[in-house]
């Protein structure tokens, strides 16, 4: 990480969502062109691809978790994705995501906590960039697992490091003991590709008799 | 799976190990020729261009386990490796294998059991083919687990349908949770091609125990 990204720098090392709703507010238009451009985000085409390779169609209903700017929701709606909805934390970032169109819906909301989305309400869910340090726990799996139907898919990338430092890689693997889902596929993926970090590109297809609280 | 040479049939629907052996008894000798050029067999060169990946040296010493006739030690050594150790429970197999003269020492054993290698012996456990309906049960995790050392890494392939109904999932989900080895990479790739198949390419990394 360039120690000149101070933006970067600073939605990294916010310590509580005061701050990391401010480093967004400050970010939200330039965002799209700094990750596009000077650092090489490429994960939101990685997370797109793999969502398409599981989903039954383009018609599938898919929950955008950690939307920010709307950059995954762009790729799939360009794959022929129709029914794509948007929930991210920053009002900022959703007010952008917003200005592309291409949302049915969107929603403020925390994802480290209960979601108010019904359960089985998403034949898929993707979430890219959100899994990180700074951001949002493991505990979100639980709801992103109860938000998908059986046999739904979820796709989402993990920054690497914080895969194992912050707790994701432990309730992924508990997860899956408790047959809440299946892992369908872990990828090593460019995440930043001009800054030479790498992510888990991971796809889970959701279990019909699992026990989420496990 | 129409054009599935009945050999191929014979070696998932044998029911004992004299029955398995004696599927690849007969198959030795066409097994490449069917598989490779008439199935479109690519699981050799993808498992092994994945543990290349992560293997830092070409002087690791790679056990290649379940090697039939030799066709990953095949594509080991053409990306350079040159300590790669070939079991398999065929002996007619391994014949066909060692003509290959790509391995080291050659080992006839039944993975089902314990094998006979020291702890930590391997800097590498490569598994192509053999992680199905009617061969190894998902107990063979543990002793690669326990014969290739922490830091190494165990490279294999298993066919969807079986990964779930024949134990392997439960097993891998519970070596994992018991930090026995960490998973690298999944994929769901090629596998034979011209049959439209796929299989799970999975590589792990063995942790200190």
């Amino acid at each position: 990480m360039g120690s000149d990204n101070k933006t970067l720098d600073k939605v990294y090392t916010a310590t509580n969502h005061a701050e990391l709703m401010d480093a967004y507010k400050d970010w939200a238009n330039d965002y799209d062109s700094d990750t596009l451009g000077s650092f090489g985000y490429v994960a939101p085409v990685a997370a797109a691809r793999a969502m398409e390779r599981v989903a039954p169609g383009t018609d599938v209903r898919i929950l955008d978790a950690g939307c920010g700017t709307g950059q995954v929701g762009q790729i799939l709606t360009d794959k022929g994705f129709g029914d794509i909805h948007a929930l991210d934390y920053s009002e900022d970032m959703l007010r952008v995501a917003e200005s592309k169109g291409i949302y049915g819906s969107l929603m403020q909301a925390d994802l480290s906590k209960e979601l108010k989305i019904e359960d089985d309400a998403y034949d898929a869910v993707v979430c890219v960039g959100t899994l990180t340090y700074g951001h949002v726990d493991a505990s979100a799996f639980d709801e992103l697992i109860r938000v998908t139907r059986a046999n739904g898919h979820i796709c989402f990338t993990i920054r690497e490091g914080a895969y194992e430092d912050y707790g994701y890689r432990d309730r992924m693997i508990a997860l899956e003991k408790a047959d809440a889902w299946e892992l369908i596929s872990m990828e090593e993926a460019d995440y930043l590709k001009n800054e030479n970090v790498t992510c888990k590109l991971c796809t889970y297809k959701v279990l019909a008799d699992g026990a989420p609280n496990a | 799976m129409n054009d599935t040479p009945e050999k191929w049939v014979a070696t998932y629907e044998a029911t004992t190990p004299e029955q398995l052996v004696d599927a690849y008894r007969c198959w030795a000798d066409e097994y490449d020729k069917d598989t490779c050029q008439g199935m479109g067999y690519v699981g050799p060169g993808v498992a092994a261009n994945l543990l290349d990946r992560y293997l830092e040296s070409p002087k690791s010493r790679v056990l290649d386990a379940g090697c039939g006739t030799g066709l990953v030690g095949q594509a080991m050594s053409e990306l350079g490796y040159s300590r790669i150790e070939a079991m398999d429970f065929s002996h007619d197999m391994l014949k066909v294998a060692e003509a290959k003269d790509v391995y080291g020492d050659i080992h006839q054993a039944d993975m089902n059991r314990k094998l006979s290698f020291d702890d930590n012996s391997y800097d590498a456990t490569i598994c192509v083919g053999a992680l199905t309906y009617a061969h190894v049960g998902p107990e063979v995790f543990d002793e690669f687990v326990r014969i290739t050392r922490p830091g190494g890494f165990i490279c294999f392939t298993v066919r969807d349908g079986a990964y779930q109904e024949y134990g392997y999932r439960k097993r891998m989900v519970s070596l994992e949770a018991g930090n026995a080895f960490q998973l690298k990479e999944m994929v769901d790739t090629d596998y034979l091609r011209k049959e439209d198949v796929t299989a799970k390419y999975c590589i792990y990394e063995v942790m200190e125990s």
